[in-house]
């Protein structure tokens, strides 16, 4: 073989030394030492340092930046007719799913989501559930999900705190105020609805459930893809459940707490439960009245549930303390039954019977299950 | 939980809900970022300012505010371009890209006004001064960096994203926008300019 390209011996350095190079280069002084002396300088550039920002450097430039993005947000889309509107978020939907699907580094051993999520702006949500139980958790906003021909065995859900939907060869848009359903559209397919206190309910496309609010005239909060007034309204689903609306209107303007609240959220999505635990702290002190905080602090003992976090069991037991009337005790109860079952058998029953009566089905089973694993520990002894 | 379905707050405790499992992908971040969602930007930003703050100082030989404005802007850019990330390359990658971009296009002559500025009345000082002891190695390093420094702003990036941020070439050729056969010119050229300005510099 004759010398090589100069580019070609470089490029070896990076893109590796095949066997007929390796050969040349065991023949050949002149090369061997050209890349001999490339691979040294690439040696002592690497010992260049390099700038590491401290946390409070980071955090600042994270503030900062944050509060820019905000300034500098794009306008809100333009309301657009109904009759395009599907074809809008099925576009959408195609175009993430494109992404998501090719995703450069999918996990092996998992099935492949049958699901695209849209969220809009603002949104917080968590994907909890993968393939082939999909779940993911809408904590606020407005998501559009798309939900492909499921195979058998195959579920895909979308949570809030009062309601679950299921989809099937589906598409619908998703809005959720502080954990709260607030409104179904269906764009295609169904969506079977279990909401609170109500009996399941299937939803068709073309179909928009609201919530009942309980002040009359509550204007409906707008999504991007809301109808325009020229168009006649389509006939709304039968309202089903009555949810007392939360003390504050929407406004543009977030406040503070529904700020950390959802970078809270977009922290735990990330998969870093501590920061988010450290963030809805700050977001419940930051306004300690607000009705958020009840949430905000039912979320940090969640998430430090989640990190393992010695003191996820107390956060969990001041929550109970402090909100004995919460809609979120029996979810409370059962979580912190599970995170003393191997210390205290007896606490850990009196939480699972209290959480045993709770409205959602999902928590009642877990307390029965945990009922059941204390029974059977007791047979064991 | 039970056949029937894991549902959220609880499944929190099953020990086989790790926390890899509920991450969001950098992919789907970047969705989120498409619609404006600046909770995703600051998500992204957790995750990857180190590496962009490292692939930065690298490249654009500046001082420690100047990194942290080009940081900023890289990430705003990304916030603005998230529409258009396909996915090509991983986001780390592309945010590399982004970075590159702006400094060339955006804010590279503001640095060299700035640093030019700078060393009118100052030398520079762009890292911690090495200590007496690890003088001569301190003296090398300030040679390569200079060396570094003075190459021509593409076989830089090129040389900084194959060498230095072991990206291949293709994956170098995907962000910049460029063929893959212009990106090993560009190596060569960089290999055999640091070279020589380091021969120059021994001398």
């Amino acid at each position: 073989m004759s010398c090589p390209n100069p580019v070609a011996l470089s490029r070896a350095l990076v893109a590796g030394v095949d066997d007929r190079l390796r050969a040349h280069l065991d023949t050949c002084a002149r090369c061997s030492e050209e890349l001999a002396a490339h691979a040294a300088i690439v040696g002592a550039t690497r010992q260049l340092p390099t700038f590491d920002p401290s946390e409070d450097h980071a955090r600042n430039v994270r503030v900062s930046l944050i509060r820019t993005a905000r300034t500098q947000a794009p306008a809100a889309r333009p309301r657009v007719v109904w009759g395009f509107a599907a074809a809008g978020v099925l576009a959408a939907a195609a175009v993430l799913a494109f992404v998501v699907l090719r995703e450069p580094e999918p996990r092996p051993m998992q099935a492949a989501s049958r699901g695209t999520i849209m969220p809009q702006e603002g949104a917080a949500l968590l994907r909890i559930g993968n393939a082939p139980d999909e779940v993911v958790r809408i904590a606020h906003g407005t998501v559009s999900v798309k939900v492909a021909k499921l195979e058998r065995g195959e579920r895909f859900r979308v949570m809030t705190g009062d309601a679950e939907l299921e989809l099937h060869d589906g598409a619908c848009d998703v809005t959720v105020e502080r954990d709260h359903l607030h409104t179904v559209r269906v764009i295609a397919g169904q969506v079977i609805l279990r909401a609170q206190g109500a009996p399941p309910r299937t939803l068709q496309a073309g179909e928009r459930w609201q919530v009942e609010l309980a002040v009359a005239e509550e204007p409906t909060v707008p999504t991007a893809h809301a109808p325009p007034p020229s168009k006649p309204a389509r006939k709304p689903a039968t309202k089903s459940i009555t949810i007392k609306p939360t003390p504050s209107a929407p406004t543009t303007a977030k406040r503070p707490i529904e700020l950390l609240f959802e970078e809270g959220w977009a922290t735990l999505a990330a998969g870093n439960a501590s920061g988010a635990a450290a963030i809805f702290e700050r977001a419940a002190k930051s306004a300690p009245n607000d009705p958020l905080a009840e949430d905000a602090w039912f979320w940090r003992a969640s998430a430090l549930a989640r990190a393992k976090s010695p003191a996820a069991a107390n956060a969990l037991d001041a929550f109970i303390a402090r909100y004995p009337n919460s809609p979120r005790l029996g979810e409370a109860s059962a979580m912190l039954g599970w995170l003393v079952i191997d210390s205290d058998l007896d606490r850990a029953e009196k939480l699972f019977k209290a959480a045993a009566a709770d409205r959602v089905g999902a928590v009642r089973a877990s307390a029965n299950k945990g009922l059941a694993a204390i029974e059977q520990r007791r047979k064991r002894r | 939980m039970t056949a029937g379905g894991r549902v959220i707050p609880i499944r929190r405790l099953e020990p086989a809900a790790s926390a890899e499992d509920t991450q969001l992908s950098d992919a789907a971040l970047v969705a989120a970022c498409a619609v404006g969602d600046s909770a995703a930007l600051g998500v992204l930003f957790d995750r990857h300012h180190r590496g962009v703050y490292a692939f930065l100082s690298r490249l654009a030989g500046t001082d420690e505010r100047d990194l942290d404005d080009l940081v900023q802007a890289t990430f705003l850019q990304a916030l603005r371009s998230a529409k258009r990330y396909r996915g090509d390359a991983p986001v780390h990658r592309w945010l590399f890209g982004i970075a590159a971009h702006i400094v060339s296009h955006h804010v590279r002559s503001e640095i060299r006004r700035k640093s030019f500025q700078t060393r009118l009345a100052v030398h520079p000082r762009r890292l911690p001064t090495e200590p007496s002891v690890h003088a001569e190695r301190g003296q090398l390093i300030d040679r390569v960096r200079r060396a570094v420094d003075d190459l021509p702003h593409k076989q830089k990036v090129v040389y900084v994203m194959c060498e230095l941020e072991e990206m291949s070439g293709v994956d170098v050729a995907k962000v910049l926008g460029m063929r893959e056969g212009t990106v090993w010119r560009l190596l060569y050229q960089a290999r055999v300019a640091l070279r020589s300005a380091l021969e120059r510099r021994q001398a």
